[in-house]
Order: structure tokens, then C-alpha cells, then sequence
């Protein structure tokens, strides 16, 4: 432990370090996606009362308050609802700048978050022109795929 | 027994509560102190205010968080600075507007007479506003899903930039930098503001981009600090000095997760649950409402969270400033209301007033919502 003056306010300051690991469960639903994306595909659950298809799959309905009942197999491609650029990062966070985007699957009625490439980060571009919302978007899948969401790499404009 | 005054009393579905105590630290970009000694400034100052002492006490209720405090039990250091060494006491983990609900709640139920809510916020990162700001988005980031959102850097300002995007189909840009000059003209003089200057929208758009759509002046203006409330039952209000206002609602309600998209498409859903509830216990109507605190991370959720609190026309919205001018983190609930109550001291009895906080943890996701009804007496 240091004691250092912080340089904005004078005001003596003790480094103090929290290193925790955790292993955080999946549990069977998670798992099961996790497993399809690892096989390349993107695998979403539904409810037959509300006739919604979550993806990420939700093992019930928070609306209906029902099991949800059964797999399906999605399409790769969907509609880029709405992205953002971060200009700026976070502590420990991926190098800025990036696009996050919510995209909606062919066929699911919920939103999947996801990197978005395709976007010019030269300062000052109208960024929303270049990737209007309501583009067209594909899943990019990693080479090495280890069960988890990054195994797809990222979406990209479709054509 | 006399009835109760004011609009509403004859409808009114919970006892009102009086605020008798109101008080806070200076606000500023960080705080050279320990979190008790911010939280006892602002408690011993609001006991003072309304003539009561630490024995008085029946409730302290702390709103804080561990992660920031970066003690994993950080109300244990705060609690006696709470007023509540051997007395009852708890801490929220969130906006202090949900502490005031709950201090309130317990006056209201009849289990104590007098109660104080009080919210601290001074994250424990040095190094200046943008290494602060790196590592608020950090503690963010870690309070979203860890399979499917932490991984792809989902943070409170990402999310409240994907909401301002998605809101340009009937806004510009131009109309989120107007809205956050307005505001931060309008609190430059005053003296709890952190940006004391008038702005343009020229000088907002020339801001640091943090997150497309959004520029630094249209985030809020974080500031560090401690405010403390102080409740009574009405019958011990009698017996105080102090402030002349009463909550007559209470209304509190949680958002959904990224998936269902909620927060994208109907950013006001939150606001308005809340507003239902506290507005149907104090028996009034939105065009009642008269002075309003509204808890507005950026320009584009303002017109979302009026509409669903139904003010507008009449009501003075933001005369602080409101976030643009001066954001204390999880203190932020008791400082709208306590923007609220210095404002309905000047105004007629039965004035009736709006405070709306909410929480920034995980931005407009899973957003935690207060809204409190205040009304002059």
C-alpha cells in the first residue's frame, strides 16, 4: 500500500487493489446457447403464451411468468436497431474507439448486444449516415470459438 | 382530530410525512475526505436545522455503494455518522431517493417518529475528472449481465448513448445541445452548480464527444458530496424548527434488462410506473403539479421522463438546473428533493411539487426509479 498526493486535489490517497475472481454459472439455458455458438449457431427459446422468442434465451417468460417451451435455430442475419460509438473507454474496458450496437434477430423478438463494425471512426464523420439504422447486419464468427458470446465476432453490414 | 390540509387529503391513500431537516456537504469534483465525515457533516447539519439530536432518531437509512466506497462493507464505517450507533439502521445500495422512501415508509407505518435518509457519494478514484470517469464506467460495466453485455462493454453511457440515438428520429442533435445549454445557463448562478458559466449549444457541441450521440455538456455534472433528510411523523413536525413541507407520495418502480428493448422504445416506462404510484397516494393530478425535479442523465430522456410524470405547461421543470448543473452520484435523490423543498419555502402553502431521481448504475437499463410528492405547508 502507497500513500501518494493525487495531483487534481492534493489530497493524499492510499492505492488499494481488489483482485476477484469469479466463475459465474451459466446454468442449463446459457449453457445450451453457449454450446450452439460454438457450432455456429445462435439458438433462442419462446413462450407459447406470448408467442415472444428471446435471444439471449430466457428459461421462462418474465411476462407470462411461464417456462418457456423449447429451442429454435435462428437466422445469422438480422436489423441493426440503433449503434453507438464510445469515444472513450473505461478502465479495463476494450481500446476506444468501438460501435456498440442492439440488433434484432430474423425471428426474435428481443435485442441482442453486440460490437458493430463498418463505422468510420475518423472524428467528425457522420456516423449515422454511414450505417443508417434499420442496416441490414450478419453475424462474423471467431475462428476459435470457446462457448461464449464473443464466438461471434461481431456483426457487419450485410452486402 | 383536525383534518389534514392540502390538495388531495380527503382521497390521500397513505399519511403524509414531513420533511423537517434538509441539508449537505459542499459539492464538488472530489471530496478530500473519508465517507463518515461527509455523511456527519450533512446529518449533524440537518439535525440542527429542525432542532432534533442524534437521540431523536428512530431510523437512519444510508444510500450508498460498496464498490465505489471500495470497502466491501462501507456502511460500516458510516453508520455512526448516520446517527445510527445502537439505534436502527440500514443502508441501500442506490439512489438516496429510495432511502427517503424508505425512512418515510417508516414514519408513515407508524414504526418510528422520526427518521433520516441520508445519500454519500465520493468514489474512491483519484487522478482527475476523466480517470474518474474511466472508472465509474468501470464499476458500470460490472453491474451489467456478465455473459452477454459485460463482455461487449456495455456501460451506463453507452446505453445512455444508444437511447439518444434511437430518439433522433423526431430530435437532432442541435435539439439535445439546446436543451443542455438551458439548462446549464439556468444553474451557472446558482450555488450548488458544478458548471458555473452559461452555455450555447455552439459551446455544448464543441464539448468532448464521449459517446455518439453525446457530448460531455450534455452528461451530467458529477460532483462529489453528502445530503441528509430529515422526516417526522406530523406530530412530532409540530414539535420542530425547520423546513415547512410534507411528502404525500412515494412512488418507486425497477426497468427491465437489454433484451426486451423497453429502454430503447419507451424510455419513460420506469418514470411513469412510478409517477402512477406516487401520484395516486398523494391524490393528485399531473396538472397540479407546480414545481418539478427531474432526474435527466442526458437531453434526450427530458422529454421521455415529462411525459411520463404528465407536467409540462404550467410547471416550473429544472429550476436548479438539474443534472446538467449538478449530479452527486447516488446522493442525487436527496438533492432533488431538497432543491424541491428550498423552492416550495417561497411558495403558498399547499404548493404541490415533484422530485424524481434515478439511479445511473447501469444507465436507462434496469433503471431504478423514485419519485416523491411534495407539497408547502
Amino acid at each position: 500500500m502507497t500513500t501518494t498526493a493525487n495531483t487534481e486535489t492534493a489530497a493524499p490517497t492510499q492505492a488499494v487493489h481488489w483482485d476477484l475472481h469469479y466463475d459465474i454459472h451459466l446454468g442449463e439455458t446459457w449453457s445450451q446457447f453457449m454450446e450452439g455458438l460454438r457450432q455456429k449457431k445462435i439458438l433462442a427459446t419462446g413462450c407459447s403464451s406470448c408467442v415472444r422468442v428471446f435471444v439471449p434465451p430466457q428459461a421462462y417468460c418474465e411476462s407470462c411468468f411461464e417456462p418457456t417451451d423449447g429451442w429454435r435455430e435462428l437466422p445469422h442475419e438480422g436489423t441493426l436497431e440503433v449503434f453507438t460509438v464510445a469515444w472513450h473507454g473505461f478502465t479495463g474496458g476494450p481500446q476506444a474507439p468501438y460501435a456498440i450496437g442492439a440488433i434484432r434477430l430474423d425471428g426474435a423478438s428481443t435485442l441482442l448486444m453486440h460490437w458493430v463494425v463498418g463505422v468510420d471512426f475518423t472524428p467528425g464523420a457522420d456516423v449515422r449516415e454511414q450505417l443508417p439504422f434499420g442496416t441490414r447486419v450478419r453475424a462474423v464468427w471467431a475462428e476459435e470459438r470457446t462457448g461464449q458470446i464473443l464466438d461471434i465476432a461481431h456483426f457487419e453490414p450485410v452486402g | 382530530m383536525k383534518p389534514p390540509i392540502g390538495r388531495g387529503a380527503a382521497q390521500r391513500a397513505v399519511a403524509p410525512v414531513h420533511v423537517v431537516g434538509a441539508a449537505s456537504t459542499r459539492f464538488l469534483p472530489e471530496h478530500d475526505a473519508m465517507l463518515d465525515e461527509l455523511v456527519f457533516e450533512a446529518v449533524y447539519k440537518a439535525l440542527r436545522e429542525c432542532g432534533l439530536r442524534k437521540q431523536d432518531l428512530g431510523l437512519s437509512v444510508l444510500a450508498s455503494m460498496d464498490v465505489l466506497d471500495g470497502r466491501s462493507i462501507s456502511s460500516g464505517l458510516t453508520n455512526s455518522a448516520a446517527g445510527g450507533y445502537l439505534g436502527d439502521s440500514f443502508r441501500v445500495e442506490g439512489d438516496a431517493g429510495l432511502a427517503i422512501v424508505c425512512a418515510a415508509q417508516a414514519i408513515a407505518s407508524g414504526d418510528v417518529e422520526v427518521a433520516v435518509a441520508v445519500g454519500v457519494y465520493n468514489p474512491e478514484r483519484s487522478g482527475g475528472a476523466a480517470t474518474r470517469r474511466a472508472f465509474v464506467e468501470q464499476v458500470s460495466n460490472l453491474g451489467f449481465e456478465p455473459h452477454f453485455d459485460r463482455p461487449i462493454a456495455m456501460t451506463a453511457n453507452a446505453s445512455y448513448a444508444l437511447q439518444a440515438g434511437y430518439g433522433l428520429v423526431d430530435r437532432t442533435v442541435a435539439d439535445y445541445a439546446t436543451l443542455a445549454a438551458d439548462e446549464i445557463s439556468r444553474g451557472g448562478g446558482l450555488e450548488r452548480s458544478l458548471r458555473r458559466f452559461a452555455a450555447t449549444q455552439d459551446d455544448v457541441l464543441a464539448s468532448v464527444p464521449i459517446a455518439w450521440p453525446l457530448h460531455e455538456l450534455m452528461l451530467p455534472a458529477y460532483s462529489t458530496g453528502a445530503v441528509a433528510i430529515v422526516l417526522a411523523s406530523p406530530a412530532r413536525a409540530g414539535r420542530c424548527l425547520g423546513r415547512d413541507a410534507r411528502l404525500t407520495g412515494l412512488g418507486h418502480a425497477t426497468g427491465g434488462y437489454t433484451w426486451p428493448g423497453e429502454w430503447l422504445t419507451d424510455p419513460g416506462a420506469t418514470s411513469r410506473r412510478a409517477a402512477r404510484m406516487a401520484l395516486a397516494q398523494a391524490a393528485v393530478s399531473p396538472d397540479q403539479i407546480e414545481l418539478a425535479e427531474i432526474s435527466a442523465p442526458t437531453p434526450a430522456l427530458h422529454r421521455p421522463y415529462v411525459d411520463a410524470l404528465g407536467v409540462g405547461g404550467e410547471t416550473t421543470i429544472n429550476a436548479s438546473g438539474g443534472l446538467r448543473s449538478n449530479f452527486p452520484g447516488l446522493a442525487n435523490g436527496a438533492l432533488r428533493l431538497l432543491e424541491v423543498v428550498d423552492l416550495l419555502s417561497v411558495r403558498p402553502r399547499g404548493t404541490t411539487a415533484v422530485s424524481h431521481s434515478v439511479d445511473t448504475e447501469t444507465g436507462i437499463v434496469s433503471e431504478d426509479v423514485t419519485l416523491l410528492v411534495a407539497e408547502a405547508i
